[in-house]
């Protein structure tokens, strides 16, 4: 039978809620009875704390405690620190000094938000400012902002592989640049947010927070709190966007706990747009320093330099792992004979930064985009054909010399595809007959691949006896809309209508483990858990069937209207079969009573999409504004369970890659203070700023989960950047500007190639 | 009085004993309707996007509005419907119907794109469906795309939609409020009333559209003794076409101004789409742009260009102060205690040629960087009358005399405004900030008169 449910454009179950605004988000839900928290924050990027006076703030009205560090135990937000790392741990409360502005000082709680906010008014914190080291470049040599470590960097590795030294001895051409990723603020529309509220009668704490990851919250707060796991439950209400920012375990979501468990009450922390540009992860954040080989015909002989990341002021779990990920994908879809690459992380007086979609990749791809056009360029050579040259074409899996494992991939194809569908010779064209009317077109290549998946996850699917049934995940979707590709996955393997199937997921009380979503992961590890527990059921619902047809398990198949023997016309409904599930005495022998199934699934080895994209952009010469006129994608993340879900990825992806390329970027001024620090300063893009996009599939499926998929979250936020930026530069002809690419830059870029950018 | 009350959603509610600086969404929130989002508190990002009830001349109309911009008390008698007054606890409302089509990921973005699509929905006599009503929303997560099919797949309200049908009657009408809980919020809904609560309150602090003021009480805690708020006063809504010149009530928004003129002044039909998003022009006045006095505003080059004059009104009378006399220093006007900005007078007739440029970090609706407005009159290729308005480039908006001298009576060819950029170039003096180099707003000032003279030069050959 061909797919009844799997691989349709099938509506997402949920929005109906959503559009009517019945969406549950942690802000929304019911706040009687709450305690607001309220958190003074440090003005300074780098300060000695030298009092801190709460008495008036006590005696404000509503005001139920007003707490500094040396009120609390002393408790951390958790970290991931490789053991060759050096790790900053980040205090609930500043502890002696404050390292970036917005840095938590003061906790206020009180009756209500506002009483809260006007108490917090009146506690009187005395600072004694430190020189602020916002820039990487000079906190890599600036004094220890941690007296404790011997220096500011935190993380320093090398991977070298193949003789570089020859390599560019022996070069025809080599290019070389200094290329600035910008810190961005992933900033999901729903800031974060956490209420937690303590059970006497059960002894137990039951968290809500605007989080990715429910499990890994509650092992940090159990841990912190000296709570078992079992006394701590983690409940996920609509998430409203992440994108890596929710990952992290935060400072206050351990507060919170913690006050809720210290007092006995209900307690609610919910971040404003302008704290959250200071309290939330900011991502990339790099500088990288690189050159790159190539022999006469253009292929490339070696890459090397250095990667140096800013890690903010402190690690959370996802800080330290960007810049070990932008060398693991530093090969890019090319041969590449010999890599000498050295990365740097680095403590500054900054917010921390962590995952932002991508989380290394987009990096990656970024420095190795940029230098293939700078090749391409010096060669003399069309910027697909430098491309195509030098991809790599199999044996898969392929051993990167960055130490990738690639599984499938076809990247000369995809690119092929591109120019096809883009008609992109017909491009060049239009190009040179536009400049000759003195209009500036670019065209931006961008081949990628990228890393997605890890780790493992649960699954369950349980049918009850009226025929409906739930799907357990332990995975933590916010948007996404995963849920509902699990439901098209139990729907074809058991035959179900998928609004007969629910979906839980973002409660530890209910799901027995998981992992989150982050990592573009959900769909090849949890879909492949709910595949498996699917699987389990089926088995059983196969044994049922035979038994009442009394005909043999393997002779039974899956039919529209119930389950049938195979080659004749005798069929039993699943009605049937769920009614005999749960009657004892009807199951044959050695059949329990009951339709459940839970399995586990690991994935070993990672997978790997990949794609082609292009944008055409033109510049206006008078002002230095772009404009994208064009915008295409090919995008192959193997298996596609539902192309509305695919797309809305990809769409959302590549919003995401254009904003960084044309128009966010955080901007610290010298004492370290955030001059972007609201949605008037930091540009999200808008709606009249997007292209139409032209978004296009190829499909290899990925031999390393059963359903052959891979991730597809992060594909657009990869490739969107560099082909973006790569148009710009293309219709400016010169060889490489630094993000984003404001009018201010452009323009100075075009007026006088002289001047130099102002730092940003 | 400690009590207000309004319809929303088609029934009668009261507040009372709230302070006057509560936000309608924060209000709304708390008595339950969370369908309403707060994403930012500061106008940006229209998650909190309600309907607001205006009259109109065929009966009235509905307007989406930030409701985090909105203080409670001003909607004393006023009708507003919020995403769950749409589908009521019935069907999906069209729209929603609309939106179900991938235009909805995370959703927290999705309430607020409903409603401002829900207004555009019902605007009579639209021909399709103008994109611009959803230039207020932002979303993270879809880029866009999927809701702009959603909205331009949309149909018509049938005859019997029940807000279709209640917009032929017309909206109430706006009285008199005053409320005081803690501070005092006063709306006056005459002349005399007004000069009455001015003298009682000399401190009051105005409230016209509010999308200055309540982001400020929002984000840095702004708090007033008395808010007179100056939306029910009829003599700031007049629009007047006279011989010698336009009269524009200080109170009209930008949005209705925009309908009302209908391209008749095409600098301001220009500037108009340029300003912020559909969401705050729906709100946002003449007289609080001049009021605010920012030194970044677009309102005032504009009307720099048109020569404008403002017409300030207290108890002793009327008086016109023209726009280049109106800015005094760094957010300071020539507003006396006890004034207020009743009309902005726009003089007849226009120069034929003029234009309004802005350059931002982002292409529309940002902050400038710099804006610049140009009005030109030319007789046989002559110069015979430039008036050009900057904002960026100084403390306060500024007119460019100096260029203007120089322009006058030349012929309006290459040679003399390539001279011209020079001289504009010197005129000013900005400063660096993060929003853009000095160097880059002195060039772009010659750059756009280049730019104005390369688009006007063939219709003055
Ligand atoms: C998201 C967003 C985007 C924006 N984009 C732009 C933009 O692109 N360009 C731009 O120029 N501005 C922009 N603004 C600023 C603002 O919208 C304008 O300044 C608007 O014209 C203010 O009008 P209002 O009626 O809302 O003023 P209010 O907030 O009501 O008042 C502003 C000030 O003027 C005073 N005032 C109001 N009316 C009078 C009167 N009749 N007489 C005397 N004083 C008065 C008030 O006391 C107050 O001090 C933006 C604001 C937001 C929130
Ligand atoms: S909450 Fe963002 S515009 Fe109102
Ligand atoms: S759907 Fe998430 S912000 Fe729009």
């Amino acid at each position: 039978m061909s797919n009844r449910y799997i691989g349709q454009p099938m509506k997402r179950l949920e929005d109906g809620k959503l559009v009517r605004g019945q969406g549950q988000y942690l802000a929304d839900l019911p706040s009687e009875n709450l305690l607001h928290l309220v958190l003074v924050r440090s003005p300074y990027a780098h300060a000695r704390l030298v009092s801190v006076d709460t008495t008036e703030a006590r005696q404000c009205p509503g005001v139920v405690g007003v707490y500094t560090s040396s009120d609390l135990p002393e408790l951390y937000a958790p970290a991931s620190v490789p053991r060759d790392a050096q790790g900053a741990l980040h205090p609930l409360l500043a502890r002696e000094r404050v390292r970036y502005a917005g840095e938590p000082v003061v906790a206020v709680l009180a009756t209500s938000e506002a009483l809260a906010h006007d108490a917090a008014q009146n506690v009187w914190v005395e600072y004694e400012p430190l020189p602020a080291y916002a820039d990487v470049r000079q906190a890599e040599q600036a004094p220890p902002i941690h007296p404790q470590l011997p220096s500011n960097v935190a993380l320093a590795r090398k991977t070298t592989s193949g003789e570089v030294a020859p390599a560019f001895a022996q070069a025809h051409a080599v290019v070389s640049a200094r290329m600035v990723q910008q810190r961005v603020a992933p900033s999901p529309l729903e800031p974060r947010g956490v209420l937690a509220s303590w059970d006497g009668i059960r002894e137990a704490l039951t968290v809500w927070s605007s989080t990715q990851m429910p499990h890994d919250l509650r092992s940090a707060i159990a841990e912190r709190l000296g709570l078992a796991e079992n006394q701590v439950r983690v409940i996920t209400p609509d998430v409203g966007g992440a994108f890596g920012a929710k990952i992290n375990v935060y400072p206050e979501e351990i507060l919170v706990a913690y006050l809720a468990r210290r007092l006995g009450r209900s307690v609610r922390w919910l971040e404003g747009r302008s704290e959250s540009f200071g309290a939330t992860i900011h991502g990339r954040a790099q500088v990288a320093e690189l050159e790159m080989a190539f022999d006469a015909e253009g292929k490339i002989l070696g890459l090397r330099g250095r990667v140096v990341a800013d890690l903010g002021a402190y690690a959370l779990e996802t800080t330290l792992g960007n810049a070990p990920g932008t060398i693991l994908m530093l090969q890019g879809p090319y041969e590449i004979p010999a890599v000498e690459l050295e990365m740097v992380g680095v403590y500054t007086n900054a917010t921390p930064t962590g995952a932002y979609r991508g989380a290394g990749r987009p990096e990656a791809t970024y420095y190795l985009e940029r230098l293939m056009d700078m090749g391409a360029r010096a060669l003399g050579l069309d910027p697909a054909e430098i491309r195509r040259r030098n991809f790599i074409t199999g044996p898969f899996p392929y051993k990167t010399r960055t130490g990738a494992r690639y599984d499938s991939g076809a990247y000369g194809e995809v690119l092929q595809k591109l120019l096809e569908v883009s008609n992109y010779p017909q491009l060049r064209a239009e190009q040179a007959q536009a400049r000759q009317q003195g209009r500036l077109l670019g065209i931006g290549l961008c081949s990628y691949v990228e890393i997605t998946g890890y780790g493992w996850e649960t699954g369950g699917v349980r049918i009850n006896p009226d025929g409906s049934a739930v799907i357990f995940t332990g995975t933590s979707p916010h948007g996404q809309g995963t849920q509902n590709a699990f439901v098209q996955i139990v729907a074809e393997r058991l035959g179900l209508p998928p609004e007969r199937i629910s979906v839980v997921q973002g409660d530890t009380l209910a799901v027995p483990y998981g992992m989150g979503t982050a990592g573009s992961r959900t769909l090849s590890v949890g879909g492949s858990a709910v595949l498996k527990a699917a699987d389990i059921v089926r088995d059983k619902v196969t044994r049922i069937a035979a038994h009442l047809l009394e005909a043999a398990p393997e002779d039974i198949e899956l039919l529209e209207q119930g389950w049938g023997v195979r080659g004749t016309d005798r069929a039993v409904p699943m009605e049937q079969v769920i009614a005999t599930a749960f009657s004892p005495r009807k199951l044959p022998p050695g059949l329990e009573p009951g339709l459940e199934g839970h399995a586990s699934f690991a994935l070993r080895d990672a997978n790997y999409p990949f794609g082609a994209h292009l944008a055409l952009v033109e510049v206006d010469p008078e002002t230095g504004q772009v404009r994208i006129l064009r915008y295409i994608a090919v995008d192959d993340c193997g298996v596609v369970i539902n192309p509305l879900l695919f797309e809305g990825q990809q769409h959302g992806g590549i919003a995401q890659g254009i904003g960084q390329a044309l128009y966010e970027g955080i901007v610290y001024d010298q004492e370290g203070q955030n001059r972007t620090a609201n949605y008037l300063e930091y540009a999200l893009p808008k709606a009249d700023q997007m292209p139409p996009l032209e978004p296009h599939r190829h499909q290899t499926p990925s031999p390393t989960n059963p359903l052959g998929v891979k991730g597809v979250g992060e594909a657009g936020a990869i490739a969107a950047t560099p082909a973006v930026v790569n148009a710009v530069l293309d219709a400016l002809g010169i060889a490489h500007l630094d993000m984003p690419l404001t009018p201010e830059k452009v323009w100075r870029a075009l007026a006088h190639p002289a001047m130099p950018a102002r730092p940003r | 009085m400690a009590e207000l009350s309004f319809q929303l959603n088609g029934k009668a509610v009261r507040v009372s004993d709230l302070d006057p600086h509560t936000t309608l969404l924060s209000w709304l929130r708390q008595a339950g309707l969370t369908g309403s989002k707060e994403g930012c508190a500061e106008g940006e990002c229209g998650a909190c996007a309600v309907l607001l009830l205006r009259p109109d001349d065929q009966g009235s109309r509905l307007e989406a509005v930030n409701g985090c911009l909105l203080l409670l008390p001003s909607l004393a008698g006023r009708e507003v419907w919020t995403v769950e007054g749409l589908s009521g606890n019935g069907d999906l409302h069209p729209v929603q119907q609309a939106m179900l089509q991938g235009g909805s990921q995370c959703g927290y973005c999705t309430p607020g794109f409903v409603v401002s699509m829900a207004a555009e929905y019902y605007r009579k006599g639209r021909e399709g469906f103008d994109l611009e009503a959803l230039s207020g929303n932002l979303c993270r997560c879809t880029g866009y795309r999927p809701i702009r099919d959603a909205a331009l797949a949309l149909g018509r309200p049938s005859p019997e939609d029940p807000l279709a049908r209640r917009l032929s009657e017309p909206a109430p009408p706006l009285g008199p409020l005053h409320y005081q809980a803690g501070p005092t919020y006063l709306r006056p809904a005459s002349l005399p009333e007004l000069f009455q609560a001015l003298e009682a309150h000399p401190q009051a602090r105005l409230v016209a559209g509010g999308t200055d003021l309540v982001v400020e009480v929002n984000q840095r805690f702004a708090r007033a003794e008395v808010l007179l708020d100056l939306s029910a006063l009829p003599e700031l809504q007049t629009l007047q076409w006279g011989p010698d010149y336009v009269e524009i009530g200080a109170g009209v928004s930008l949005s209705e101004l925009e309908r009302w003129l209908a391209g008749r002044i095409p600098l301001l039909s220009e500037w108009f789409p340029l300003f912020a998003s559909r969401l705050i022009r729906n709100r946002a006045t003449l007289g609080g742009n001049l009021g605010t006095a920012s030194p970044i505003g677009d309102g005032p080059p504009v009307l720099l260009a048109l020569e404008a004059e403002a017409v300030l009104v207290s108890a002793a009378g009327e008086r016109v102060v023209p726009l280049e006399r109106f800015f005094t220093g760094y957010r300071q006007t020539a507003l006396s205690p006890g004034e207020v900005i009743r009309a902005v007078r726009i003089p007849l007739p226009l120069a034929p040629q003029a234009r309004f440029y802005k350059v931002s970090k982002r292409r529309l609706d940002d902050i400038s960087t710099v804006a610049a407005a140009f009005a030109l009159r030319l007789e046989a290729g002559v110069v015979q009358h430039i008036r050009i308005g900057l904002g960026g480039v100084a403390a306060t908006p500024v007119r460019a005399y100096q260029t203007e001298a120089f322009l006058q009576g030349k012929p309006w060819d290459e040679r003399t405004v390539r001279a011209a950029a020079e001289v504009i170039r010197g005129e000013f003096r900005p400063i660096d900030d993060h929003r853009g180099s000095a160097a880059y707003r002195t060039a772009m000032l010659g750059n756009l008169l280049q730019k104005f003279h390369a688009e006007t030069a063939e219709v003055a050959v």
